[in-house]
């Protein structure tokens, strides 16, 4: 059964129940009017990716496939040749044509009420048509208008709409939608084209890409990784937030937002829950010996937070996670605090919270299944090349070493007149710009070792000038042995640099633990004209992930005392501990019974317990300790009794092994047996 | 015998036109199906000069631009030959097209439409390319094409690419129809036009072919290299010239009669 048709049944049975105050529901109307005829396609594939991303990002987020109408080309699903743009349910209630889009809009009229949300995503080609703006449907020949738009809209009820936009001109769109309910968002001004370009992983529609990356939280197909919009660190990303990462990243025309209402930063696509959020982020990489404190912003929505239930599970080199309250800092915050940690540490750890409504969600959600790490160590530069004297590397053609004269420009910018820092850089002709009908020319630097080195990261600033790959080439290539090259990047447009960028490569892949790495620029291939002013670089350096574990710098200064000091088994002692002079780590105390017992046996046996102790923190505690009445025990014993301070370890696991600066001290005991 | 049928064998038109599919029904189906597929290779030679862009038909031979060197070739398509060549002082071309016994050129910097002689001699006005007027990216100058009394140019402008039918007189836009790619060659026939697109050298070129009558999607298939840069219907077949490969290929469309 189509979903239209399903649709409709909804609204006979919505008439006949005819419930006045239904809680509110997520609707969306998405509308994908081109259509994809083959991957990776320049204005063409998109037309099935974006839809389809946002389709399976709205099913994450309280949407389901009968709140979804999807228009989308013919109404058959593209066969992709990637498993990530394939779904097994068929994406389009209807194909695109004027009449299904209205019956579309009117299957929403039939179900929602003024109390829903309704979101409204489209994609395809537009122009202008006077001051209107007029939408091409591909599949048909046949075109809307941005009025006729808002006519059928307009039998839509809602409580909140969100409006997506991306067409060429989709700033049209705005003083047609906009109202105080409404926030509408388009790729461009009305004096703009729209353009999907290659982004992560294949052509995306510029505008709607980000937007959705943004609302999920990641790229797609899981190739480039997490997408963190949530600017506030709420836990979720509102709709403001959402047009501002997608802003940010749209870089051929100039997003449009209407906001009247001032609700963009408190409207959310799907119904807002309690949520877990982090204001200051999470740690990636954390440096040994150090605790690190995280705030923890618990919000919550339609729902409340039980009392109590936030909470953080945390373990090290496995074993089980320990599960502690989150220290309150008022409001919706809170704190959890990784200890100081050592290189070799492994932690883990996640997020919990109980809502009224939802029970209790996790932070990441699926934890813990998946958690969140961080890792230990920091970034070290190894190679570093300023250009303040030449580095001599190995020249060709115009490569020099020398100040930038700010010469050429014939098209795009001019050479800059300085390095990024101090006079010098290594340049493709200081003077100008790179000449017509080049071939390959390289700058090469000598070997560089990378012996040991993980996580090779290589950093450079440039200012580069270069006509599209269709006619002019710039290469950055790396090399282990100077003759067989690896292109770690090459232009893939025009590129005019008007200041100094810094760049980063992960060369890991490449460059960990080689005795010899090169890096290698290259100028050219170029055309019969339109020069530029090519490759200009500076600060030059190579960075690896190291980690050593610094011993401690307090100077711990342990006393421990036994009272009483003797008597007959069997009795209780009182030994008392103390800890000064820590500064700066996180430490515990322990106490430790060894002796030996008149026959000779060694007897020791972990005891007393334990606390952390904050750098600057000054301890005093005592345990009473039982001294056993042990059946072998004859005669005179005496007993060790040691304090200590210790660093971390799991729970009551001995034993405590203390590392860096330690300090112990010892009282006897002398036990007769009876 | 019917009224009906007595009626037929009695006009001459429809007899032969009744004869014509029966022919046609009669063909062997391996005749059919050794129409080649869209897209093959079926003749190919090197294009002149390291840079080439344009394709055009004059009738009897294609016309290409070199741009590194600034040389318009005429060249024999049995063979690739060159017939004649001429350098201009125009900029880079991103389109060429023959129509009204002289060269249209579609030039990328100044987004003018020239007009030349066959010897390279200036006619005319320059043209100025039909873009629309945005802010923001700038489109650029694409394919050009000459079919009909009319001139077609290609502007690449992202989602507002199109393909323009210009009156060759006055430069006004006639008509337009959105593209599926980058209209960087143009082609057209009496019932298609085609566009070829490069995808930023990602994949493999595309052309596409569309109804000329109502412009919408028909057919599309891979070039031989991934840098299309011009296109030309010789009046029974379609020619592709590729930057990349520096070569001028003859293609099926996979329509082709077989004869």
């Amino acid at each position: 059964m189509r979903k239209h048709i399903f649709i409709a049944c909804l609204a006979l049975a919505a008439l006949i129940v005819s419930t006045p105050s239904a809680q509110a529901d997520n609707y969306a109307l998405i509308v994908s009017a081109g259509e994809a005829t083959t991957d990776d396609a320049a204005t063409n594939s998109c037309f099935w990716y974006n839809p389809l991303l946002i389709y399976q990002s709205l099913l994450t987020l309280d949407f389901d496939h009968d709140s979804i109408v999807c228009c989308y080309g013919s109404g058959s699903n593209f066969n992709s040749s990637y498993a990530c743009y394939q779904v097994p349910w068929t994406m389009a209630d209807y194909s695109v044509s004027r009449a299904n889009i209205q019956a579309a809009i009117n299957d929403l009229a039939a179900v929602m009420t003024s109390s829903d949300f309704l979101y409204v995503w489209w994609m395809g080609h537009g122009s202008p048509s006077g001051s209107d703006l007029s939408l091409y449907l591909e599949t048909t020949g046949e075109y809307c208008y941005d009025y006729e738009i808002e006519s059928w809209l307009s039998a839509v009820p809602y409580q909140t709409r969100v409006v997506s936009w991306m067409t060429c001109y989709s700033g049209g769109i705005l003083d047609n939608l906009e109202n105080g309910s409404s926030v509408v968002m388009s790729s461009a001004t009305f004096y703009e084209s729209t353009y999907d370009e290659w982004l992560c992983d294949t052509y995306h529609a510029e505008f709607h890409y980000p937007e959705r990356c943004a609302v999920a939280w990641e790229t797609p197909c899981g190739i480039c990784g997490a997408v963190d919009a949530d600017t506030d660190g709420s836990g979720r990303v509102s709709v403001a937030e959402t047009f501002t990462y997608a802003d940010a990243n749209t870089v051929n025309s100039d997003p449009q937002i209407s906001d009247i209402g001032n609700i963009a930063s408190s409207t959310y696509l799907g119904t807002p829950l309690l949520s877990i959020g982090f204001p200051d982020g999470l740690p990636d990489l954390l440096p040994p010996g150090v605790p690190y404190d995280i705030t923890v912003r618990i919000t919550e929505g339609e729902e409340s937070l039980v009392p109590g239930t936030a909470a953080w599970s945390y373990r090290d080199n496995g074993g089980f996670y320990q599960t502690e309250a989150l220290t309150s800092l008022g409001g919706d915050l809170y704190q959890a605090t990784l200890p100081a940690l050592a290189c070799t540490d492994t932690p883990e750890f996640y997020f919990t919270a109980e809502g009224t409504l939802s029970g209790v969600i996790h932070h990441p959600a699926d934890a813990p299944t998946e958690v969140n790490t961080v890792g230990i160590g920091v970034f070290q530069v190894f190679f570093e090349e300023t250009m303040d004297s030449n580095p001599g590397w190995t020249t060709e053609g115009q490569w020099a070493w020398g100040t930038p004269t700010g010469g050429g420009g014939q098209y795009g910018n001019p050479d800059p007149t300085s390095g990024h820092t101090g006079s010098n850089v290594y340049g493709y002709n200081l003077s100008g710009d790179y000449a017509n009908n080049m071939s390959e020319t390289h700058l090469t630097t000598g070997p560089i070792d990378c012996t040991g080195r993980e996580q090779v990261t290589l950093s450079f600033w440039r200012w580069l000038g270069v006509e599209t790959p269709y006619y002019d080439h710039a290469y950055l290539r790396v090399s282990t042995n100077g003759s067989s090259w690896t292109t770690i990047w090459e232009n893939s447009g025009e590129t005019t640099d008007s200041e100094w960028n810094e760049i980063v490569y992960d060369i890991s892949a490449i460059a960990d633990g080689q005795p010899t790495l090169y890096l290698r620029w290259t100028q050219g291939t170029t055309d019969g004209s339109w020069q530029y002013c090519g490759w200009n670089i500076d600060d030059v350096r190579l960075s690896a992930f190291e980690c050593e574990d610094t011993p401690p710098t307090d100077t711990v200064e342990v006393a421990i005392g036994c009272t009483p000091n003797s008597g007959q088994l069997p009795f209780t002692t009182q030994m008392a501990v103390s800890l000064t002079n820590l500064t700066s780590e996180n430490r515990r105390a322990a106490g430790r019974i060894d002796m030996v017992i008149a026959n000779g046996t060694p007897y020791g046996n972990w005891r007393a317990g334990w606390t952390n102790l904050s750098a600057g923190e000054v301890f005093s505690t005592f345990w009473n300790q039982n001294l056993p009445g042990l059946a072998t025990l004859v005669g005179t014993n005496v007993f060790t009794l040691t304090g200590a301070d210790v660093t971390p370890a799991p729970y009551n696991q001995p034993p405590f092994a203390p590392s860096g600066d330690t300090d112990t001290d010892s009282c006897t005991v002398t036990a007769t047996a009876p | 015998m019917s009224n009906a049928l007595s009626n037929l064998f009695h006009r001459p038109a429809l007899l032969a036109a009744l004869a014509v599919l029966l022919a046609v029904a009669a063909l062997p189906a391996a005749a059919l199906a050794d129409t080649p597929p869209a897209g093959t290779v079926l003749q190919q030679f090197p294009a002149p000069g390291t840079d080439p862009c344009g394709l055009a038909w004059d009738g009897e031979a294609l016309w290409i631009a070199d741009n590194a060197s600034g040389t318009l070739y005429r060249i024999d398509p049995a063979d690739g030959r060159v017939i004649s060549s001429f350098k201009t002082s125009e900029g880079r071309l991103s389109g060429l097209a023959f129509g009204m016994g002289r060269l249209w050129c579609a030039e990328a910097a100044s987004k003018v439409v020239r007009q030349l002689d066959t010897e390279g001699n200036r006619l005319g006005a320059a043209m100025a390319c039909p873009l629309p007027e945005v802010q923001g990216r700038q489109p650029e100058t694409g394919g050009l094409s000459f079919h009909d009394g009319h001139l077609w140019t290609g502007t690449v402008a992202g989602w507002s690419s199109t393909m323009n039918q210009v009156d060759p007189a006055d430069g006004k836009v006639k008509r337009s129809l959105f593209t599926k790619g980058y209209p960087v060659a143009l082609a057209l026939n009496d019932t298609h036009i085609w566009n070829a697109t490069h995808n930023d050298g990602r994949r493999l070129g595309l052309v596409y072919c569309y109804g000329l009558d109502d412009g919408l999607f028909v057919s599309q298939f891979d070039t031989p290299g991934f840098w299309p840069v011009g296109l030309a219907w010789d009046g029974n077949g379609l020619w592709l010239a590729d930057r990349e490969t520096r070569t001028i290929y003859r293609v099926s469309t996979g329509q082709e009669v077989v004869k």
